[in-house]
């Protein structure tokens, strides 16, 4: 709720309070006052019936006093007029009475008598049914009439026999007495009586006895006027002033006034003092809020006492406000920067030291240094000086006297050394290092590679008075720490890196080395084999051409037909010997990359060619089915060659390695999938076969069963390799003691 | 005993060796026989004597050495000579030193040397 109607709902509440209390306390006075012009006015009346009574007493003392009712009761009842006028005219003088008037028990009129002027009694006679209507109401009546501009006094009396006292007989007639009122007598009757007679014309419509006029201070009763048909026409007021009653009316009412004068005067009382308390400061300090006013804040703060919290919030809110500002401002700087380095990270542009130097005038500090832990050492690997724009290294620092600060450190993100009241990690940062450097305050922040706190950043004040660190300075130095340590790690991977791809270089050209010794050892295995291919048609030559010399000496005539047959031999010889030289060269060859279209087929005959005797020899058959009009394949003969040749080596391997020794197959097979558009080249053995352990290994480098000195293990990996490079498919199938087929796709040229 | 009354069985599957040998043997006025596999050796052996026989040592079937062996269960006195294309050193680590008793000869050959062993056999005899 607003305090505006929180103030608003107090004071109406104060206010309903305070008229309640001034309403009951004026009820109780008008109650009381209430009952002492009761009293009054019915002590007045009485002692004005008293009067009326004491002056009337003559006049009524002719009804009350009416003695002759039994003869009267004769007279009205036979009209006896001269008896009326006798008896009871006579009597008007001594009661002061100005006319009579009798009735019959009818309400008819049969005798008046009167000593003034008639027109008094304009009106008269009365009705037949007014008389009786009167009458039935009560026997004696006493009321007042319009007489002209005067009153007339109406006494009447119903007749009954005077046995009746009670009057509870039918009347027998009506007697009235009338009696005028002059202004003499009404002037004298107030004098006795203190009071002032007037005739109202207005008919009372309330039941009130009396009537107090404030104003006045009179204390009014009524009497009822009426005219001869006896209804009420109006009142006659008989007013007495009390001036008792009137003072103390007008000092009740002087009271109300005072209390409402009280009230207003109170409440605006209470109103300026809020203008002046409340409204006035707040606005004040709306102003200084809206306007930012630290001045008008300030001095809320030093003169209101009440609204020196609210000054001093206000100062501290604008204060904050504007550091606020300065701090956004900051952040955007800070973005910039980090911007600018990201940029120069990316480009590869990025020193230590240029990172130091936008450090250090984003933070605006005058030192900044970068650390790193080296072997229980803190080295400066960079430390950046700002006013003097130099770059100081190599200061080293022994970790062992810092564990506080690696401690904090490492659990928080960046920390303020001084500054924040971390005194103990001031005495921890060696307060003595920190004086020789005139450092005021400094913040450090870890710098981590993979999550692993590596060194630290620090940035230093060495200015007076100390500016305080924002959370915003906090954020900076921390990324600017991540991106020292971004810049770390990339000169960190890029010299691992050179070295892996010095280590990746020498790797491929051993690789290449041991491809090609593999295949000269496996060469060399077969140099046994190859010497007896070339020694056998080297005899051809050799011994044949040294046997045509012998029997050239023996026989002496020389013939050359005669040796027909052993040149044949020999050229044969010399024939085979160049093809197992050609094959052994173009297999020992380092291969080339020259693809070509070729003949499966034919570089499977020229394998075979190779290793026919060797294998022959070793009690294995080679079996073949070399398809006819196998579509072309691309790729390089001698790479080829050595698939061929590596798969039937270690056939022959294998079928050598086999418990129950027998006589070995190779059979090789090439034939056309069409539906695939490949060139299949099956090579099976009856060999020792490979443990279905084994067999997803078989294609890996250097994974052998061989003992050493058998086999690099190198060979199906090659064999692997080349397939690869020509597009092709290579997969095995073996049982333990049955035998391995080796099924090589290639792609149809 | 001249070279004339000595009888020699050659063993090799490579005909060129074979017919080299049949003619340098027949230079020499020495019977000479032909076998291209140890099996029909064994079958020359058991129905003619030899003094000599010259036994390639890979063959496909029956090897040298083992074609030697039971050359010599036939005829105890036959004198074996392997030839080989191989190294002297792969043959000799190959066959059973101790129970060989016979020449090595090495492809190509010396004739000098086929000549020696001839000698030598016919004065054995």
């Amino acid at each position: 709720m607003p305090i505006r109607f929180k103030i608003f709902i107090t004071m109406i509440l104060w206010a309903l309070v305070f008229g309640g209390f001034i309403a009951f306390s004026h009820i109780q006075n008008a109650v009381r006052f209430d009952t002492l012009v009761k009293n009054r006015a019915r002590d007045q009346k009485a002692m004005t019936e008293n009067v009326i009574a004491a002056e009337g007493k003559n006049f009524a003392s002719m009804i009350s006093h009416y003695g002759e009712l039994d003869d009267s009761c004769r007279c009205f009842t036979a009209g006896d007029k001269a008896w009326a006028k006798n008896n009871i005219a006579d009597d008007m003088a001594e009661h002061g009475v100005d006319a009579i008037l009798l009735y019959k028990s009818d309400g008819s009129l049969f005798y008046s008598a009167s000593k003034v002027n008639n027109s008094l009694f304009k009106g008269l006679p009365m009705g037949k049914d007014d008389v009786v209507r009167l009458f039935a109401e009560k026997p004696l009546l006493h009321f007042f009439m319009v007489g002209g501009s005067t009153l007339v006094e109406v006494r009447g009396t119903s007749i009954v026999p005077e046995a009746d006292k009670e009057h509870k007989s039918p009347a027998q007639g009506y007697l009235f007495v009338l009696r005028l009122w002059d202004d003499k007598y009404i002037g004298y009757l107030g004098e006795l009586t203190g009071s002032r007679w007037r005739k109202a014309n207005y008919i009372l419509e309330h039941n009130r006895e009396y009537y107090f006029d404030r104003k006045k201070g009179d204390i009014l009763f009524f009497y009822d006027l009426r005219d001869w048909s006896g209804s009420v026409v109006g009142c006659y007021e008989v007013s007495s002033f009390v001036g008792g009653l009137w003072w103390l009316s007008q000092s009740l009412n002087k009271g109300v006034w005072f209390y409402f004068v009280f009230a207003a005067v109170s409440l605006g009382g209470l109103f300026y003092i809020f203008l002046i308390w409340v409204f006035k400061p707040v606005n004040a300090i709306a102003l200084a809020l809206k306007r930012r006013d630290l001045v008008l804040a300030r001095k809320l703060k030093a003169n209101g006492a009440e609204f020196g919290d609210i000054g001093k919030a206000i100062e501290q809110y604008l204060v904050h406000g504007a550091q606020l500002s300065t701090d956004s401002q900051r952040t955007a700087n800070f973005q910039k920067t980090l911007l600018k380095i990201i940029q120069m990270e990316q480009t590869g542009s990025l020193s230590v030291q240029i990172l130091l130097e936008h450090c250090a005038k984003g933070l605006d500090v005058e030192r900044v240094g970068a650390w790193l832990f080296q072997e229980g050492n803190m080295v400066g690997i960079d430390m950046y000086r700002s006013p003097e724009d130099i770059h100081e290294k190599g200061v080293v620092l022994k970790l062992l006297d810092f564990p506080l600060v690696l401690k904090t450190v490492t659990e928080s993100r960046a920390m303020v050394v001084i500054g924040e009241h971390n005194e103990a990690l001031a005495k921890a940062f060696n307060l003595e290092h920190l004086e020789k450097f005139h450092i005021t305050s400094f913040a450090v922040v870890a710098i981590r590679c993979s999550g692993k706190v590596v060194g630290l950043l620090t940035a230093s004040y060495t200015r007076s008075p100390v500016p305080e660190w924002s959370a915003a300075d906090k954020d900076f130095a921390a990324s600017m720490a991540d991106m020292l340590s971004l810049k770390l790690e990339s000169t960190e991977r890029e010299r691992v890196e050179g070295k892996l791809k010095e280590a990746y270089d020498q790797l491929k050209a051993m690789q290449s080395q041991l491809v090609q010794s593999a295949k000269m050892a496996s060469l060399g295995t077969l140099s046994g084999g190859i010497a007896h291919e070339i020694n056998n048609p080297l005899s051809g030559i050799l011994n044949n051409v040294q046997l045509v010399k012998i029997m050239a000496k023996e026989k002496k005539d020389f013939d050359v037909n005669d040796f027909k047959e052993l040149l044949a031999s020999i050229e044969e010889s010399a024939v085979r010997c160049r093809d197992v030289v050609v094959s052994l060269l173009e297999f020992a060859h380092s291969p080339k990359s020259n693809f070509a279209n070729l003949a499966l087929n034919s570089v499977v005959e020229k394998v075979v060619t190779i290793m026919n005797y060797e294998l022959h020899t070793g009690n294995i058959t080679i079996g073949k089915e070399l398809a006819q009009n196998l579509p072309l394949v691309k790729g390089n003969a001698q790479l080829l060659q050595q698939v061929v040749f590596d798969v039937v080596a270690n056939a022959h391997w294998a079928i050598n390695k086999k418990e129950k020794k027998g006589d070995g197959l190779i059979y090789i097979r090439t034939f056309y999938d069409a539906a695939s558009r490949r060139v299949a080249l099956f090579i099976s053995d009856t060999g020792c076969g490979i443990s279905q352990a084994n067999l997803p290994k078989i294609f890996e480098p250097f994974f052998t069963t061989k003992e050493l000195g058998e086999g690099a293990g190198l060979g199906l990996s090659i064999v692997y390799n080349i397939v690869k490079e020509h597009h092709g498919t290579i997969e095995a199938e073996s049982q333990i003691n049955q035998g391995t087929t080796i099924k090589i796709y290639f792609p149809a040229g | 005993m001249p070279l004339k009354s000595l009888k020699i069985l050659i063993i090799d599957d490579e005909k060129v060796i074979c017919d080299f040998l049949a003619k340098l043997f027949s230079v020499w006025g020495i019977e000479a026989y032909v076998c291209s596999n140890g099996y029909q050796a064994v079958e020359a052996v058991r129905e003619n004597r030899f003094d000599a026989a010259f036994i390639d040592w890979r063959m496909q079937g029956m090897d040298g050495a083992e074609t030697l062996h039971m050359l010599k269960e036939i005829c105890p006195a036959i004198k074996g000579v392997i030839m080989t294309g191989y190294p002297r050193e792969d043959v000799l680590r190959d066959l059973d030193v101790a129970k060989f008793k016979g020449d090595v000869i090495i492809k190509p050959f010396d004739i000098g040397k086929i000549r020696e062993l001839v000698d030598k056999f016919a004065l054995n005899k």
